[in-house]
């Protein structure tokens, strides 16, 4: 297992560089100057080519790409233009905020989407069903960030129940969570219910009915681990989701995230900022994505196996 | 076995015709599609049919309130809202149908290397698609927004990559299963020539599930160019793609709310039927479900 | 009928619905066993063998599936008012099942001895040890080292994992064995020693039992009676010397002048020309007749009663008892 766990550490490794040197290949096309925008528009030519100089964007592209790459390697990862200081400063302030808001808005998708999809399978075909598919729909069909307008208007401004921006109290975190898990909830549920009437179908199901076990125990103790498979790779996957929802969130509500930095550093040509933050956001959705591949494996022996490498 | 037996007639209508029959007996489905082909329509008739100039200002109507000529209101410059939305379905739906064309086209270009060219193009391949899918999907399209700019074609670009690995891998293990089923060796065993057996057992194999990806992209793919437009890039104001119309009327949300949610409504309704069309064709194109 | 008849099952009619259309699976069918003995349910596939026994158990998909009429007599009692409360009791402990395709039948994230002892703990008040030692013990009976408990399906081979199957069958030990094709998926070999085991087991527990297969070669070897199934119909029905010494139905015939015989000097078998009707449109009168070289008006606008030709054997055919004396001029 170990071996197996530092076997995929070390292709994040070699995953994570090629994802900066992606970014930092499609960002090198971005139009307009930095040191322009970082001097203002009085510079005279000489003070504009000696900032270049200074930032190392006069070099040909391939020595930028060397140094940016081993800069990374140092987890040096540059000073925004826009604030003067560095990245990876703003950004451990801010990821916690972006990763809580993800998480939460995982954790609420789960624990509300997987028993819906439960339900529906356990009866399919009646009101549960149906009231289950219809909030599915609704859920993957709505676009988050207008749900989150929309709640902002009705509770914030409407009624007054809960704030509409900031991130001061508890109470900040129950709008952008509930309107960001929405669509999750829809796709968890279709996914279990889904998964659950494939199960429920098959041979070894028909086996524990015959050795007299009752429904509940069918359902629970021998369909649902088999069901959870699939929809636990999911959760893995919604972590994307929930990510770059939480990215769009947070521009709705105000929340100091990586991706209102984000989304303020794209409008300032900051592009050492978003660099930095697409990168080092996906350090951290490759390692989500190992810590899901891991849960499956402890769920499916058929897999642990592989790993195993028995 | 030539005798005719009675009462077991055997059933051969070309699949096609199965599988719309069987399609079109979900009414959900069948309602959303054809909700779908109107909404097409509108689009490409969308000059003809959109009761005002979408760019035409008018200082009395700003802010107008939904009415009997007006029947979504007007905006912040008094322009009608309902032809707005109307043009817009050109940038919206045209980013849909082209972001999932080209990353299906370029999903199945590298799925097809993958899956055709052994060991080495394969490892080459998988490894840059990994490369792509770690990086959230809306990441992705944001920061190739920024460097491309704005404009239509730019942001079918931003949109499509993104999806581009998934379908890869779709088409990937799809040839690789498809190369060792029984039924393409028992094809291959009667002598049935390789192209035949391409044209009469790979495709209509690998149709149904890029089909139902592909509807199930279109609705995804407008809310994320929607999303796109909301945070600055991509499509912008005064372009009316509907995200566009959205990110112009955020700031009248407590005031005016109609500006936000009439696009909104418009998102919802296509994503909405992309999902039950997905839906449709894949339980009408499951043979496991004809038993 | 004789007065240790242990399971009963009379006029028997099950439908699925499958796509608005009505599928005829199980029509009128109705079987005797005796305790201890074994009944071969014989057929092609599709003719509803399995259904008959998941419909004994009670676990047929309800909907689509539904038993129209009949019923289902274990020891004097109703298996089909049973309520299912008193069901689960009898499922697992009274009877059990083998299903066909072992590679299907386990579940696939729940260790072999769990899946053993599960139905221990079910059905005999024990403990947990006391069921772990009962499933090692099991496991050991097909040939299976216990310490291989804690493994997993994926872990075993298909012939070993039908042994883990008949254990888990067994571990209760059941008054009633359904056995569905239990050595079809698996290797020539390892039928045999299958089948050797199952017949062994069944003889320490007294264990009456139904196999279901279409090889005659098993029936043979293992049956003490036999009922031959067509298009959801029992055609005919008998001891294993009526049907394979007098075989009278002409599809029963049939059946038997497409197997090879090791004494006839035939160049090439018969099979029964045709195929088996299509069960959500069977034919009308007789259901075999599109296929029999008999037919006559008769055959296919009536539909032939159960007729004794000899003492317990039964043949569903207008001609039945003209075939039961004359023969058919055996091609």
């Amino acid at each position: 297992m170990w071996r197996y766990i530092l076997k995929r550490l070390g292709m994040m490794i070699f995953v994570v560089l090629g994802v900066a040197i992606v970014i930092f290949s499609i960002l090198y096309f971005v139009p307009g100057d930095p040191a322009q925008i970082i001097l203002g528009s009085t510079a005279t030519p000489e003070q504009l080519a000696a900032k270049r100089a200074e930032l190392g964007i006069d070099k040909p592209f391939l020595v930028q790409l060397g140094n940016f790459l081993l800069d990374i390697i140092h987890l040096d990862f540059g000073d925004s233009y826009m604030y003067g200081t560095p990245v990876i400063d703003e950004l451990m302030v801010r990821l916690p905020r972006t990763f809580l808001l993800a998480f939460l808005t995982i954790v609420v998708q789960t624990i509300i989407g997987i028993p819906l999809g439960i339900t529906a399978a356990v009866h399919a075909g009646k009101w549960q069903d149906s009231t289950s598919i219809v909030i599915s729909l609704i859920g993957i069909a709505i676009p988050s960030f207008w749900l989150s307008l929309m709640a902002v208007l009705i509770f914030s401004v409407k009624l007054r129940w809960l704030p509409a921006f900031g991130i001061d109290g508890w109470q900040n975190w129950i709008l952008p969570v509930l309107t960001g898990a929405l669509a999750g909830i829809g796709m968890n549920a279709r996914q279990t219910r889904a998964a659950m009437l494939d199960v429920i179908h098959s041979d070894y199901v028909t086996t524990a009915k015959a050795k007299g076990l009752n429904e509940h125990d069918v359902t629970y103790k021998h369909a649902l681990p088999n069901a959870l498979i699939p929809v636990i790779t999911m959760i893995g996957g919604s972590f994307a989701m929930a990510l770059g929802g939480a990215i769009v969130t947070e521009a709705v509500f105000v929340m100091p995230g990586v991706g209102l930095y984000m989304t303020n550093a794209i409008s300032n040509l900051d592009y050492v900022a978003v660099r930095s933050s697409v990168v080092i956001l996906s350090v951290f959705f490759s390692l989500i994505m190992l810590i899901t591949d891991l849960i499956y494996a402890f769920v499916d022996p058929r897999i642990k196996a592989q790993y195993i490498g028995r | 076995m030539s005798k005719e037996i009675k009462g077991s007639k055997p059933k051969k209508k070309s699949q096609f015709a199965e599988v719309m029959k069987r399609y079109f007996k979900n009414k959900l489905a069948a309602a959303s599609l054809i909700i779908l082909l109107i909404l097409i329509l509108i689009a490409i008739f969308g000059p003809l049919i959109a009761p005002y100039d979408y760019r035409e200002m008018n200082g009395q109507l700003m802010f107008a309130k939904p009415s009997l000529e007006h029947p979504f209101g007007a905006d912040k410059m008094g322009r009608d809202l309902l032809s707005r939305i109307i043009i817009g379905s050109r940038f919206s739906l045209g980013l849909g149908f082209l972001g999932v064309a080209v990353s299906l086209v370029f999903g199945a270009l590298f799925g097809s290397i993958a899956g055709f060219f052994g060991q080495v193009a394969d490892n080459i391949v998988m490894r840059v698609l990994d490369i792509i899918q770690a990086i959230p999907g809306i990441l992705l399209a944001m920061t190739i927004s920024t460097a491309l700019g704005g404009g239509f074609i730019n942001t079918v670009i931003a949109l499509s990559v993104g999806a581009i690995p998934s379908n890869a891998r779709m088409l990937r293990a799809m040839i690789l299963a498809i190369r060792k089923a029984e039924y393409v060796e028992a094809a291959d065993s009667i002598n049935c020539s390789k192209f035949r057996i391409i044209v009469k057992h790979i495709l209509p194999n690998a149709f149904s599930p890029v089909l139902v990806g592909a509807a199930m992209g279109i609705g995804g793919t407008i809310g994320q160019a929607a999303a796109l437009s909301f945070v600055g890039l991509g499509i912008q104001p005064p372009d009316p793609e509907w995200g566009a119309l959205l990110a112009d009327g955020r700031n009248y949300i407590t005031t005016y709310p109609h500006l936000l949610i009439f696009p909104g409504i418009m998102i919802g309704l296509i994503s909405l039927i992309a999902c039950l069309i997905a839906d449709g064709l894949r339980d009408a194109t499951d043979p496991r479900l004809k038993q | 009928m004789s007065e240790n008849t242990y399971l009963k099952v009379d006029n028997l009619v099950v439908e699925y619905t499958s796509d608005g259309e009505i599928v005829h699976a199980v029509n009128d069918v109705s079987l005797r066993l005796d305790k201890g003995k074994t009944l071969g349910l014989v057929g092609e596939t599709g003719a509803g063998k399995t259904t008959i026994a998941k419909a004994i158990l009670g676990i047929l998909p309800t909907p689509p599936a539904k038993v129209r009429q009949g019923s289902i007599e274990l020891n004097g009692r109703n298996l089909l008012e049973l309520p299912e409360k008193e069901m689960l009791k009898v499922r697992g402990k009274e009877i059990s099942m083998i299903f066909q395709d072992p590679m299907t039948a386990l579940n696939p994230v729940i260790s072999v001895g769990k899946q053993i002892s599960e139905a221990v703990i079910l059905h005999e008040n024990v403990d947990k040890a006391t069921a772990k030692k009962r499933g090692i013990e099991m496991l050991e009976m097909v040939g299976i080292p216990g310490s291989r408990y804690d493994e997993y399906p994926h872990q075993f081979s298909g012939g070993m994992k039908q042994r883990v199957v008949i254990a888990m069958a067994l571990a209760c030990e059941p008054q009633l064995l359904l056995a569905d094709e239990p050595t079809t998926a698996l290797d020539v070999t390892i039928q045999a020693q299958v089948l050797e085991m199952i017949a062994e087991l069944r003889k320490k527990f007294n264990t009456s039992m139904i196999l279901i297969t279409h090889d005659l070669g098993v029936v043979a070897k293992v049956c003490d009676d036999v009922a031959v199934v067509y298009a959801g119909e029992v055609i005919e029905s008998g001891s294993l010397e009526d049907i394979f010494d007098h075989p009278t139905h002409p599809y029963t015939v049939g059946l038997f002048n497409a197997l090879p015989k090791l004494t006839g000097d035939e160049k090439r078998l018969s099979p029964v020309e045709g195929l088996p009707p299509d069960p959500t449109n069977l034919p009308e009168g007789c259901k075999f007749s599109p296929r029999c070289p008999y037919a006559t008006e008769e055959c296919r606008n009536g539909i032939p009663k159960m007729c004794e030709t000899g003492k317990g054997h039964y043949v569903r055919c207008h001609f039945a008892t003209k075939f039961a004396s004359e023969g058919q001029g055996v091609k």
